[in-house]
């Protein structure tokens, strides 16, 4: 009976481990549809602004921590500016010159328990009167 | 007489402490069951919400960006969409999303469209040519930012 019963205890870890990997990769999931959101609007904003400080300023309502051409940016997980960061948005921003502009290319990174959850290359082209995006 | 009595208690204890054990595995048995199905109801009900939210913030977003003009109605409650002679209007109604489909010449109103999404709250806003979406649906909401046409 000793061994019956140890057979049945294991067999329920590995049920429960089951669900709990479920739960993670739920919340996991959540994240990312988060993130694509998220850079979705950054690149949007971008496309329209030509800055990422402007273009944090109207995604995230905040400011975000630069250092030389790269800017980081703590949030929480629903996406807000947080100092308990579960999720940290970094953003590379590349620029050319071009013809009669500049070409701004910026990549966002969302890093989350020191992975890459989801990345995303968009670039605008900034001439004197506006900007034009290519994502 | 005496080794009679005492294995006859030896035998009753080990089975007590049988039954015990038993008793013991199966109660963690049915807590490891109550907690998969509340772990399983959790999981369900929040890919709903997400998924909701998420899709309605995706739907619209295309649908702005597919229109020739976008025009905010409803104080931000709903959007009129513009592409040639037809006019798309989206807007939120009783816990959901509805949209209709109406000539340009046709008066814009938020009534009589079928329900595509079930939503607690829409808020559609408009600042230096960007359209600020926002969905919520439950505990759940969703924000996206797009340019405007």
């Amino acid at each position: 009976m000793i061994l019956t019963l140890l057979f049945f205890c294991i067999s329920g870890a590995v049920i429960m481990t089951v669900f709990a990997s479920a739960a993670g990769r739920m919340q996991k999931n959540d994240l990312t549809d988060n993130a694509v959101l998220c850079a979705q609007s950054c690149a949007e904003v971008y496309s329209v602004t030509g800055s990422v400080e402007e273009m944090a300023m109207t995604v995230f309502g905040s400011s975000c921590e630069k250092v030389e051409s790269t800017y980081r940016i703590g949030l929480d997980r629903d996406f807000r500016p947080s100092d308990s960061a579960a999720v940290v948005l970094i953003l590379n921003e590349k620029r050319s010159d071009g013809g009669s502009g500049t070409l701004g290319s910026v990549t966002a990174e969302f890093i989350h328990n020191d992975s890459t959850l989801y990345s995303l290359t968009f670039s605008a082209y900034i001439p004197d009167n506006g900007g034009e995006s290519d994502e | 007489m005496k080794k009679y009595r005492s294995k006859n208690l030896s035998d009753v204890l080990g089975t007590a402490a049988g039954m015990i054990l038993f008793l013991l595995f199966t109660v963690c048995m049915l807590v490891m069951i109550a907690v998969g199905a509340a772990t399983y109801s959790r999981i369900n009900d929040g890919f709903q919400r997400e998924f909701t939210s998420s899709a309605a913030v995706r739907y619209l977003s295309n649908k702005m960006r597919s229109a020739e003009s976008c025009t905010i109605i409803e104080n931000g409650n709903g959007a009129a969409l513009k592409n040639g002679s037809i006019v798309c209007i989206i807007y939120c109604g009783d816990d959901g999303l509805y949209e209709k489909t109406v000539s340009a010449t046709a008066a814009v109103t938020a009534e009589g469209g079928d329900r595509i999404f079930a939503l607690d709250r829409l808020n559609i806003t408009e600042d230096k040519g960007l359209l600020h979406i926002s969905v919520t649906v439950g505990e759940d909401s969703s924000d996206a930012i797009i340019r405007g046409g």
